[in-house]
């Protein structure tokens, strides 16, 4: 058996860091299908909320002031 | 003058509740949202000949609030140092570890996240558009904004602790470490 040189841990040091980097580049885009659709789910419930509320009357008088002043 | 000023008006007044749910999730704060909607609306207004018939009003608004929003950020930050972190330190605590996260705190999650990657979020994640119009209307490659989706789906599942629904031992605890460090 030969001894393990410094080059060799090195190298097994290398590729031990690559493999993770490949892991963690897997784990970045295949998240977990139920995290996706949890996420999701509160992303549209949480904007959904938003859209379902009445428009605020300041733009709808904005609006209305920049056609009256467009028409005089 | 043509007749066409109450279909602008129309056509506006229809885009308003997204644009306000774009603005109030992207600033995080009802009252800079409302701001950015009525400069949206006034720019819009004034840049009407400007704007493509046929072409998608809703999008072309999404535009003009993006980079209203981007375009304060930069100047800020002239002023200010780190805006998100600004923002983050804001808040007390990182959401609840427990699973059940709630509207609320799914909020808060939004909130630590880069402003570049919430918007790429809001805007495939809950507008449902595709990457491509994503990218039209952020002005950005659409690898771009595949890898900022991706990137903040992996933080907000960071935050909310629901990665692989599994307890996060040492080994997935340095990749998840490893999974943040810049590449």
């Amino acid at each position: 058996m030969q001894q393990p040189t410094e080059k060799d841990a090195k190298d097994v040091f290398n590729q031990t860091v690559n493999e993770n980097e490949k892991e963690a580049d897997a784990a970045d885009v295949k998240l977990d299908v139920a995290a996706q659709a949890l996420i999701g789910h509160h992303l549209r419930a949480l904007y959904g909320e938003i859209v379902k509320e009445p428009v605020p009357d300041r733009f709808l008088k904005l609006l209305q002031d920049l056609e009256s002043k467009e028409q005089k | 003058m043509v007749d066409t000023g109450s279909t602008v008006r129309e056509a506006l007044v229809a885009a308003i509740p997204n644009l306000r749910a774009f603005a109030i999730s992207l600033t995080g704060d009802h009252h800079k949202a409302n701001d950015l909607v009525q400069d949206t609306l006034l720019k819009a207004w004034a840049n009407r000949d400007k704007f493509e018939v046929g072409t998608n009003l809703k999008a072309w608004l999404f535009t003009i609030l993006r980079n209203t929003y981007f375009s304060d950020i930069r100047k800020r930050r002239r002023e200010l140092q780190d805006v998100d972190g600004q923002a983050a330190s804001q808040l007390v605590s990182p959401p609840e570890q427990n699973g059940h996260i709630d509207l609320a705190d799914f909020r808060k999650a939004l909130s630590f996240l880069s402003a570049d990657q919430r918007e790429a979020l809001l805007l495939v994640g809950a507008e449902g558009y595709s990457y491509e119009e994503a990218a039209n209307i952020s002005g950005c490659a659409v690898g771009t904004v595949k890898s900022r989706v991706n990137r903040a789906r992996a933080h907000l599942a960071d935050l909310m602790a629901v990665k692989s629904g599994q307890d996060i031992g040492p080994e997935k605890m340095s990749r998840a470490v490893l999974a943040r460090l810049p590449r």
